[in-house]
């Protein structure tokens, strides 16, 4: 019957490489502040910056960045459209090209945030149905919304052709009387 | 219109991709095949003897590829250790849980293995015509020992009936910890119900026997041995009993969910008869669970032929092994296709040769056969396999059959009390 008892020391053998197993291959930093390896804070810390912020673009995209900073889209990134800049600079230089969403790339990206059906947003939230709103503007279904839209000042035309129209009005009003 | 209508913007398509269909599959086939062996080993359910060692070494080779598919989608294999090493016990380390249990069912599978091979180990290893790569495996295998006393045996056989009973629990415990792992998703209102680890369970169950019938008739005609139809007749009613309670609980949940009708129901319902409609409603229910409950059923409660038997056996087996992969479909990715807003649904459509993909698939689905075959050779997978060779060996020394053949008589009258 030895075959029995060395079978019940394999098993142990086992359940004992595995606590040994697990005393060597777990991190010395882990626990010591909860449940994680500590010198994890020190890794991520010392990572590479992939994202800049939008004053980051400022050096060579000025134009840009104050069209945003003045329209309703001033308080996104510009990397949450493009891409991020570590893809695009490195050490001052451009070494890679950004991320520009074109037709109906350019919808998705807008509908990503202003999707009507998107639960969850803010109340006052601007938020349409592309098939509604371009319904209600009488246009057909291929449109994209950069045609009408500025992307980075959403409004300006439509502001200056809203300004111009009522100015117009008042003009043939003012003749009119 | 397009994807952004109802999608956010972190849920646009599904995580687990076919990788974690398979992985319950397996992983049920494993549970299930166990049963039937500890059928004959620990409740002596005399009709299975024929199949209980071949399911025995069945469950093992497709327990050796069970975490395959969460390896590869893992993709990380060797972080799996970590988990492991450190479990959050604390907070929800539930992939962790299932480390654990296939470990332990894991080693209880393999001693269950050498105790019941020990004896023909040792026959095999004293036989000269055995070639030595085979003899070099038996001495590791049987751990040097050569003792083949009455005493011995009886003492092999306790251990085995021990680690089969033990056994038991732990398969369902592995089996419906899958279960656990879905039905503890909160968030999926599809999988979110306390009778996924039984469903699991009895859908393992329901695969794994199918299987063995399947193998089991494959093999014995392939071969031209001997089939032996009170085996086939008892595994197809162990079949419809499974499946009596498999389907009837499958059926239960859905009506607990219709009936309860939670907000969530609106969403599944589209689910069933939208995206779903063609695998679960027509596919799993109507075709690959009607068809053979009911043939099965009529195998089960009148008289046939054994040709009969035979061909409607292996018929319904084949339905019902498909049966259950459509079942892991449905609910792997049928919960996952469930868009967090619940107002539409994601999509998936798995690719040939991406990495967690169809092809993929199918190797990882066909490494237990292959297993299987290389582990036939070094296990007799049929209890008449080892005998016949032996005798058949040992022509030129008549007294060697002889003492042989006593001592299978012996054995063979023990084991039936
Ligand atoms: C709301 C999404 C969005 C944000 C935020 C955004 N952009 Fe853009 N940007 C676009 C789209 C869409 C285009 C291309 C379509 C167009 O110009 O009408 C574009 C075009 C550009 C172009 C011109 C590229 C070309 O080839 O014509 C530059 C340069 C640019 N963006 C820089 C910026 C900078 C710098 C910021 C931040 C200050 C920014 N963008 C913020 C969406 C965005
Ligand atoms: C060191 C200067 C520099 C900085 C900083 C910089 N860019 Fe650029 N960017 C360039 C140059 C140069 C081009 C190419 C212009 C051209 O071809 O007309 C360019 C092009 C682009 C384009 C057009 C697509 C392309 O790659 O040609 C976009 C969009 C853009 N930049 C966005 C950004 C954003 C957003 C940031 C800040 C996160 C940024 N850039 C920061 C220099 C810079
Ligand atoms: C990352 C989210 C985001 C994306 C992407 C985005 N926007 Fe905006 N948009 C905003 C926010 C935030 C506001 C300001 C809302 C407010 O004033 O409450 C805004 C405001 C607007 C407004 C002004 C609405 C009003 O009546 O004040 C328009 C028009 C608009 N966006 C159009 C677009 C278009 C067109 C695109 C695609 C090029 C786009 N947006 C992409 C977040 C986004
Ligand atoms: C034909 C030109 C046109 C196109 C194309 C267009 N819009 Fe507009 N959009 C407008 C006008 C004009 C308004 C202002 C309506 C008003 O103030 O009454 C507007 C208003 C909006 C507003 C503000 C709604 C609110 O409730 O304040 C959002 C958001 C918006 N558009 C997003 C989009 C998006 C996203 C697309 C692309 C899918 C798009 N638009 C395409 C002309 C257009």
């Amino acid at each position: 019957m030895r075959h029995i008892v060395k079978s019940l020391l394999i098993v142990l053998g086992i359940v004992a490489t595995i606590f040994l197993g697990r005393h060597f291959l777990t991190p010395d930093s882990w626990g010591k502040y909860g449940h994680y390896r500590a010198d994890y804070i020190d890794e991520e810390a010392n990572r590479s910056i992939n994202y800049g912020e939008n004053d980051s673009c400022l050096k060579c995209h000025s134009e840009v960045v104050d069209m945003l900073k003045h329209g309703e889209h001033k308080t996104l990134s510009c990397e949450v459209c493009h891409s991020p800049l570590s893809e695009h600079i490195a050490d001052g230089k451009k070494i890679g090209s950004m991320k520009v969403p074109t037709g109906n790339e350019i919808d998705k990206t807008c509908l990503n945030c202003h999707q009507k059906n998107v639960a969850g947003r803010p109340h006052k939230f601007p938020m349409i149905d592309k098939n509604e709103h371009y319904k209600m503007l009488e246009i057909r279904a291929d449109h994209n919304c950069n045609q009408c839209h500025t992307v980075h000042y959403p409004k300006e035309n439509i502001n200056k052709a809203k300004s111009l129209s009522r100015n117009l009005r008042e003009a043939v009003d003012n003749e009119a009387k | 219109m397009d994807i952004a209508e109802f999608l956010f913007p972190n849920d646009t398509h599904p995580h687990w991709t076919l990788m974690i269909v398979i992985y319950p599959y397996i992983t049920g086939l494993v549970a299930g095949a166990f049963i039937v062996s500890s059928t004959y080993h620990v409740f002596k359910v005399e009709a299975l003897k024929p199949v209980a060692r071949f399911s025995l070494i069945f469950a093992f080779a497709f327990f050796a590829f069970a975490t395959a598919p969460l390896l590869t989608h893992l993709g990380h294999p060797e972080r799996a250790l970590n988990m492991l090493f450190t479990p959050n016990f604390s907070g929800p380390s539930m992939m962790a849980g299932f480390g654990y249990i296939y470990l332990t069912y894991g080693l209880l599978l393999i001693f269950e293995i050498l105790f019941v091979y020990r004896i023909p180990m040792i026959e095999m290893l004293e036989n000269k015509n055995t070639p030595k790569w085979r003899v070099l495996i038996y001495k590791i295998l049987t751990l040097g020992s050569r003792d083949k006393s009455p005493d011995s045996y009886h003492m092999d056989h306790k251990v085995a009936v021990f680690l089969g009973g033990l056994g038991i629990p732990l398969a369902s415990m592995l089996h419906g910890y899958v279960g656990f792992i879905f039905g503890g998703v909160k968030a999926v209102s599809w999988w979110f119900t306390p009778l996924m680890p039984v469903i699991f369970l009895l859908s393992a169950s329901v695969s794994g026997i199918a299987g063995i019938i399947l193998l089991y008739v494959l093999i014995k005609k392939w071969t031209k041995t001997h089939l032996d139809m009170m085996t086939v007749r008892a595994l197809v009613k162990l079949l419809w009993t499974f499946l009596i309670f498999d389907f009837v609980l499958e059926m239960l949940e859905i009506g607990v969910h219709a009936y309860g009708g939670t907000e969530h129901w609106h969403h599944i319902h589209e689910l069933l008869s939208g995206p779903l409609f063609y695998t679960f409603w027509i596919g799993q229910v109507l075709i690959l669970t009607a068809i053979p409950f009911v043939v099965l059923g009529f195998l089960t409660l009148l008289k046939f032929s054994d040709r009969v038997v035979l061909t409607l056996g292996m018929i319904s087996s084949l339905m019902l092994v498909f049966q259950v992969l459509f079942m892991r479909w449905n609910v792997v990715v049928g919960g996952q296709i469930l868009a967090k807003s619940e107002r539409g649904f994601l999509e998936y459509h798995p690719l040939w040769f991406e990495k967690e993909g169809i092809l993929t698939t199918i190797i990882i689905l066909s490494a237990p056969f292959i297993f299987l075959w290389i582990l036939g050779k070094i296990f007799p997978l049929w209890n008449d396999d080892d005998n016949y060779e032996i005798k058949h060996q040992n022509d030129h020394f008549d007294n060697k059959i002889h003492i042989k053949h006593e001592k299978n008589d012996l054995i063979d009258t023990k084991s039936i009390n």
